[in-house]
Order: C-alpha cells, then sequence, then structure tokens
C-alpha cells in the first residue's frame, strides 16, 4: 500500500532521511521504532508532503506523493496524527472533530463515523462541547486520533501517541489502534518511542537511527532481538 | 454637557468606530491567518470609494433609477475592491509567505505607497467631490441625536458583522479560516486548501473595507487619494486594541476608539483629532501588549 523508496528528505540543507526503505502492507500495522532525533517524525512528515524529498520516491497506492501538496495527500486517505497531538485550542471537540472530516460530502456518513469516534473514546462524547485547550494531555491524543479518523483513512500515520500518557492510558490507546484496525480494516504506520508496546500491538517493525533503517523483521522477532532489547527495550 | 449633546457625540463616536470596525475586520483577519499586518489594506478602503465615484458617474450616463444605480454601483465597486485584495495576496504576498515577518511587512508596505501613487496619477491629488447619498437628516422630531446617515452606517456594519460571526462558525471556510489561524500545520495536515483560504480571507476583508470606505464617503461627501491611509492606520490601531487576530476585539477596540475621539475631539479639541489613536496605541502596547480580548501567546510543548 505504501512504499517509501530509498528515500533522502530533510530540511533545506539538512539530510534527515538516507536512503530509507520502507513498506506498508495493507490491513498491516507496522512501527517504526527509534530514539530522540532518528528522524521518525521527519519520515511520517515525508509521507504527507510537509518534508521536502531530495531523492527516491513515495508511493501510495502505485502512485507517487512526490510533488502532490498535503492536501491532496489527505485527499488520498494518507491521514496524519501529528506528535504532540495539535488539537485547535479554540475549537470544541465536535469541532475539531469536524475538521477531520473537512474533505468529505457524505452527511450521513459523517455523523456515523462521528458515532464511531464516541463509541471508541466515550470520554470525549461527555466533553464534546468543551474547547480543545482544556483537555487533559489523554483525552487531547483521543480526540486527535478521532479527528483522524473523521477522515476515513486508508492509511492511518500515527507519531507516538503514546508520548507523555499515564500507563494505563497508554494501554488504551495500543488497544484502540488494534481495535481501528480489526475493525475497520484500517492501515496504521506507528512511530513510536515506547518500543516495547508499540512492537506488541504491531505485525512489523523497523528500526530507525540516526535516519537510516537498522533492522527491520516481525515484530516477534524484533521483541526478542538482543540489540533491540539493549537499545531500545531496556534490557531486564 | 446636556444629555442630548452627550448623546450626539456618543452616536456620532459610535458612527466612527463603525467604519473603523469594517476597516479593522480585513487587518485582524489576515492577521490572524498569515500573522502580517497588511499595510496595504487602508488603501482597499480608498479604492472602495473611487471606484464606487466612478462607478456611479459612468452609471449615471445611463438613465437608471436612482435606486438601481447606487445598488448596482455599491455592488460592482465591492467587487472590483474584493479584486483588488485578491490581486495584492497573489501578486505581493504569496511567493514571500513563508520568508521572514519583515519582508512581508516591507512588500505589504510597498503596495500601500504603490496604490496610492497609482490612485493619485490615475485619478488627481485634489480632493474630490462625492454624492451625499447619506443625509443628515434627523430621524426622530426635535432632536439631532441619531440621522439617517449614521442609522444607514450602524445597519450596515451590524449586518455585515452578524453574517461574518455566522460565516466564520458555521461554514466550512469559515472552520477553515480559523483551524489556519490556530494551528496552520495542522490544518493542512487535515486538508485544508491553505491558499483558496488565504484568497478568500483577503477578498472578505476587501468586501468590508470597500463597504466602509463607501459608507464614510456617502456621509462625508469628498474622497481623496490619501483617506485610505490615516483610516487605515488607525483602525490597524482599532485591531491592536482589540487583540489583533481576534475578531470580536477588533469590534471593539473600534468601538472605543470611535467614542474616544468623538469625546476627545468634542471635550479637548478638535486640533487634536488624530492624536487619540496614538495615544490609544502607545497605552496599550505599555499596559496590554496583547490587546484587550487578545490572549498571551505562550508556546505549548
Amino acid at each position: 500500500m505504501l512504499k517509501i523508496e530509498s528515500v533522502n528528505a530533510g530540511y533545506r540543507e539538512a539530510v534527515v532521511l538516507h536512503e530509507m526503505t520502507i513498506e506498508v502492507n495493507e490491513g498491516e500495522i507496522v512501527t517504526l521504532i527509534g530514539g530522540n532525533g532518528a528522524g521518525k517524525s521527519t519520515t511520517l512528515m515525508t509521507i504527507s508532503g510537509l518534508v521536502k524529498v531530495f531523492g527516491g520516491d513515495v508511493l501510495f497506492e502505485g502512485t507517487s506523493l512526490l510533488g502532490v501538496t498535503p492536501e491532496k495527500i489527505v485527499k488520498h486517505g494518507v491521514i496524519h496524527v501529528p506528535e504532540g497531538r495539535r488539537i485547535f485550542p479554540n475549537m470544541s471537540v465536535l469541532e475539531n472533530l469536524d475538521m477531520g472530516s473537512m474533505l468529505r460530502k457524505n452527511r450521513a456518513e459523517i455523523d456515523k463515523d462521528r458515532e464511531n469516534v464516541f463509541e471508541l473514546f466515550p470520554i470525549l462524547h461527555e466533553r464534546r462541547n468543551q474547547v480543545g485547550s482544556t483537555l487533559s494531555g489523554g483525552e487531547q491524543q483521543m480526540l486527535a486520533i478521532g479527528r483522524g479518523l473523521m477522515a476515513r483513512p486508508k492509511l492511518l500515520l500515527l507519531d507516538e501517541p503514546s508520548l507523555g500518557l499515564a500507563p494505563i492510558l497508554v494501554q488504551q490507546i495500543f488497544s484502540v489502534i488494534r481495535k481501528i484496525r480489526d475493525d475497520q480494516g484500517c492501515t496504521v504506520f506507528l512511530v513510536e518511542q515506547n518500543a516495547n508496546q508499540a512492537l506488541q500491538v504491531s505485525d512489523r517493525g523497523y528500526v530507525l537511527a540516526t535516519g537510516e533503517i537498522k533492522l527491520s523483521g516481525e515484530s516477534d522477532i524484533l521483541l526478542k532481538n538482543e540489540d533491540v532489547k539493549n537499545t531500545y527495550l531496556g534490557a531486564s | 454637557m446636556s444629555l442630548e449633546y452627550f448623546l450626539q457625540v456618543f452616536v456620532s463616536g459610535f458612527t466612527r468606530g463603525s467604519i473603523y470596525a469594517l476597516i479593522a475586520l480585513g487587518y485582524t483577519m489576515v492577521y490572524g491567518i498569515i500573522q502580517l499586518i497588511n499595510f496595504a489594506h487602508g488603501e482597499i478602503y480608498m479604492i472602495g470609494a473611487f471606484s464606487l465615484l466612478i462607478l456611479i458617474g459612468v452609471l449615471s450616463m445611463l438613465n437608471l433609477p436612482v435606486l438601481a444605480l447606487i445598488l448596482i454601483a455599491v455592488l460592482v465597486s465591492i467587487l472590483y475592491s474584493a479584486g483588488y485584495g485578491f490581486t495584492i495576496e497573489r501578486l505581493a504576498y504569496r511567493q514571500i509567505r513563508n520568508a521572514q515577518r519583515l519582508s512581508l511587512l516591507i512588500s505589504a508596505i510597498g503596495m500601500s505607497m504603490f496604490l496610492q501613487n497609482y490612485v493619485l496619477l490615475a485619478q488627481t491629488s485634489s480632493f474630490l467631490y462625492f454624492p451625499k447619498f447619506l443625509e443628515d437628516i434627523p430621524l426622530f422630531q426635535n432632536t439631532n441625536i441619531l440621522n439617517a446617515s449614521q442609522a444607514v452606517i450602524f445597519s450596515a456594519t451590524a449586518l455585515i458583522m452578524i453574517l461574518l460571526t455566522v460565516f466564520v462558525r458555521y461554514t466550512r471556510t469559515g472552520k477553515a479560516m480559523r483551524a489556519l489561524s490556530q494551528d496552520r500545520t495542522m490544518a493542512v495536515l487535515v486538508g485544508v486548501p491553505t491558499n483558496r483560504t488565504i484568497s478568500i480571507t483577503f477578498i472578505i476583508g476587501s468586501i468590508t473595507a470597500a463597504i466602509g470606505g463607501g459608507l464614510v464617503s456617502a456621509q462625508i461627501g469628498q474622497i481623496h487619494f490619501y483617506m485610505g491611509f490615516i483610516a487605515g492606520i488607525k483602525a490597524f490601531v482599532a485591531a491592536v486594541l482589540g487583540g489583533i487576530g481576534n475578531i470580536p476585539g477588533a469590534v471593539l477596540g473600534s468601538f472605543i476608539l470611535g467614542l474616544t475621539e468623538s469625546f476627545g475631539t468634542t471635550l479637548i479639541s478638535s486640533d487634536y483629532e488624530d492624536v487619540f489613536a496614538f495615544i490609544i496605541l502607545i497605552l496599550i502596547l505599555i499596559v496590554k501588549p496583547s490587546g484587550l480580548l487578545g490572549k498571551n501567546r505562550s508556546e505549548k510543548v
């Protein structure tokens, strides 16, 4: 579904990603793990068209996304839930969700998806008229994912959804990610520092360090890999 | 000061405030979306007035009924000015939108000077007579508190405010505008068409400014190529006073400025008419730089 082929990308003079190759198949949950500054967020921004690509190609369902404006990429069904949630601070929960379905027309389907989001995250329904900036971190993360789902994504890009959340919320978020894939057939490309839990919910994983893919494989195998254990899982 | 006199001054201040509000809306909306103080915005107000005068002149040769003539002229002049707003953004701002803010500001000042001088050369440097459609006929017997021209200006302003509020709150484009002003990157990531939304913002701001220009000219009865400069600066002060980027703030700031000027000129001296705006500007920058309704922007981690 998504193919990143030997991509070099970055900002102005600084090339962050080197010869990166990643593939995400339809219906998979794929995790990209790596430390701070490894280039995880840059990878997602490359896919959603926010970062300059110097070489290689990014293909979604066979068509190149290079040179396509970010808003057109959204139309293709590639939805990016960025790091730090980025809730519209002065909009209510309902309005934030509506922004997610910005490009859709069918009212009935939008209403149905909104109900779906409220089912996944009942707290959002309780807070529906509250302004975004007054939500807690966990609620904001739920809203960010909910807003992403309102676009009916084919491919959902999640950037560190567990960052800064209490352990119980982290678990909830990961189980929702699983549910989104299982119930809605939405493909998920997940970027995480919380490697352990991320690999547990995903099918496959890639390990990124200083802009290069160091390792890749089935999640179970990565979870047992000594290098991964020592560097990202905290050897025990 | 008798009550009647007080009310007269109050109403006249409110009228001024209405006009400032019509201009300030454009400043504040554009600032909200691209953090640019669009110094060419005052010129749109001036172009609105000039194009209206020219259109009235041309159309009056056609033997139309007066009401139809005014209506057509007003509509066409609004569209014409909106075209200017749209073009200014395309020519002077779009290419350098992501450059340093200073570049944008200089481009805006350049645009403002260009438009002033263009009208000066293409039209005239002297004051032009403008037909006084809005006459100062008192609306109530025995008192001068409210006259017809003021009533028209209030109702037009109120109507525009209501329409704009509904637009920004409930329409898709309105929401897109708010999203862009709150978080541009995130707006792009949900699929907000950035360029189109910014163009629409300029068009709306230009429409309200052109309406303001037409109303003022029809009340005062004369226009001048320089009229947009001082009105623009004052509307800018009003927008800063209310908190730039904040729409209700711009309206509030405009009314406060209008009333201050009105009472200031009556109680102190009309020689200082243009000074009050700048006193307010200095005070607000010292006491609360974010404006009355503006929020202090703090970076959230």
